[in-house]
């Protein structure tokens, strides 16, 4: 489909250093869902203006979920950088922790590490993740870390292309959904959003959690749903 | 014998490290102590030996709280307690502020053991002199009970003893059915363990000190309320008549 092919080209035309994260994925479990991670940084920017440090390259296809522990993800956006060296610490720390306490880790726990590095560096960093997952305690359970705030939530928008859709996802949100049902609100609220945002488009990825483990799937562009403007 | 015993980095020819077997006597010397988990929680009572009719109701307490859900009572050096208490409270602080939740109790006390662990491997440094028990409650793990001694090992149990009496204390915890009883029957027999155990030719006077962390108290760690410690003490006294006689006036409550 065109934004595929689009994204092949655009990857061989622009440079390196600075990934800009431009697709959107979105991230659920049994309940509790995360909603479309898309990016908080500008569209890209013609070769002709030179910006003195910052290079961009247009990814639409990176996938911005990533895995903290077997069954705890945390979706990504701001600067990609920052955003995966984050989650690369949390996931050390888990490991470390997981085997420490002899048990997997508390959802929980893995935001607050995420939220402790976000507030430590906040002037520094500039990125978000939404931490989300599964324990055996509190079920499935998301968690927003914005600027080093930490806030359970039944689910959480987040990037660029998020405030487009906030009132799509307060309307249509209902408590105690099933798998099917949440995931096809998220890939609905996912398709909305890439539709409207300029900085969002690609593909979308989604992960479900329970208690049996993770699964991951990607859903390409031409099989989103279509609403109105499409 | 001699030489190999000076410091706790040297072991004997039998493999021992004399310093810690020391370090134990001298939680041996000190009064008794236990904690025994029940289906609901945990309860700790501690024989604490009045010395001198000055001092206040109350001092010298030897049971601490760790953190809201943990509770810890001691024997041994009362001074070496208190600070290893200290160190137990910021391991468990500190991992609320990482992770944010309570500390899970297998987990700090194999960091405590790990603490006191450190303090025998040199011969700078001396062993600990204590012993504690630690025990908490949880909604998802229920009561978990676990003591360290000064090896640094660390065990979890359903019912231990530390101190003097210990020996006469586990044959008497033995005889329970823990996991059946409920804290409010269990604080009547720990209460009763204690004045069994309890030495009137040796020792005179003594102060119960009891307390208690489960369901009941919806899990915070807490000394067992006034009233309830005053019927526990009513029953343990009841139920060994004999030698207690002439000594009733010595033996008081604790204030809380």
């Amino acid at each position: 489909m065109e934004g595929w092919c689009w994204a092949l080209t655009l990857e061989c035309l622009l440079g390196k250093s600075l990934f800009q994260v431009l697709e959107s994925q979105s991230f659920t479990m049994n309940i509790k869902k995360v909603l479309p991670q898309l990016s908080v940084l500008p569209p890209p920017i013609p070769p002709l203006l030179s910006i003195p440090h910052r290079e961009t390259v247009v990814n639409r296809v990176m996938n911005k979920l990533s895995l903290l522990h077997d069954k705890i993800y945390c979706a990504l956006s701001g600067s990609a950088a920052d955003a995966q060296t984050i989650a690369e610490m949390v996931n050390y720390q888990l490991d470390v922790h997981s085997i420490e306490v002899g048990e997997d880790p508390q959802v929980r726990s893995a935001a607050t590490l995420v939220k402790n590095i976000s507030y430590k560096y906040k002037e520094e960093l500039s990125a978000h993740l939404i931490v989300a997952g599964w324990d055996k305690r509190g079920g499935g359970q998301v968690y927003v870390t914005l600027n080093g705030l930490l806030s359970r939530q039944p689910f959480a928008v987040g990037g660029s292309g998020s405030s487009y859709v906030y009132g799509f996802v307060d309307a249509e949100y209902r408590k105690a959904m099933s798998k099917e049902d949440c995931q096809q609100f998220v890939v609905n609220t996912l398709s909305l959003a890439m539709s409207r945002d300029g900085s969002s488009g690609g593909v979308a990825y989604l992960v479900t959690i329970d208690e049996k483990g993770a699964e991951e799937k990607c859903i390409l562009g031409n099989e989103l749903p279509t609403f109105y403007d499409q | 014998m001699t030489s190999y015993d000076l410091s706790a980095s040297t072991f004997s020819p039998d493999g021992r490290v004399f310093q810690v077997e020391y370090a134990m006597k001298a939680v041996e010397n000190s009064s008794t102590a236990i904690g025994i988990r029940c289906k609901d929680g945990v309860v700790f009572g501690v024989e604490k030996l009045v010395l001198s009719k000055l001092y206040e109701q109350g001092s010298n307490k030897r049971i601490f709280n760790v953190d809201r859900h943990v509770g810890m009572a001691v024997a041994g050096l009362l001074a070496d307690a208190r600070s290893l208490s200290e160190v137990a409270r910021e391991e468990a602080s500190n991992f609320r502020s990482n992770y944010g939740h309570n500390i899970p109790l297998k987990y700090l006390s194999e960091r405590v053991a790990m603490y006191v662990h450190a303090y025998t491997l040199y011969s700078a440094v001396r062993p600990f002199g204590c012993s504690f028990i630690f025990g908490s409650y949880d909604q998802d793990d229920g009561p978990q009970l676990y003591m360290v001694d000064p090896s640094g090992i660390s065990f979890g149990y359903w019912g231990c003893a530390i101190g003097k009496a210990k020996q006469a204390a586990k044959t008497e915890i033995e005889k329970l059915q823990m996991k059946d009883m409920t804290c409010r029957e269990l604080v009547k027999e720990v209460a009763k363990i204690i004045y069994i155990v309890h030495d009137e030719v040796k020792d005179k006077a003594f102060e119960l000190e009891l307390s208690w962390v489960g369901e009941v108290t919806n899990g915070k760690h807490e000394l067992v309320p006034k009233d309830i410690r005053v019927e526990a003490e009513k029953y343990a006294k009841a139920s060994f008549p004999s030698s207690v006689a002439g000594e009733e006036g010595n033996c008081s409550g604790i204030s809380t």
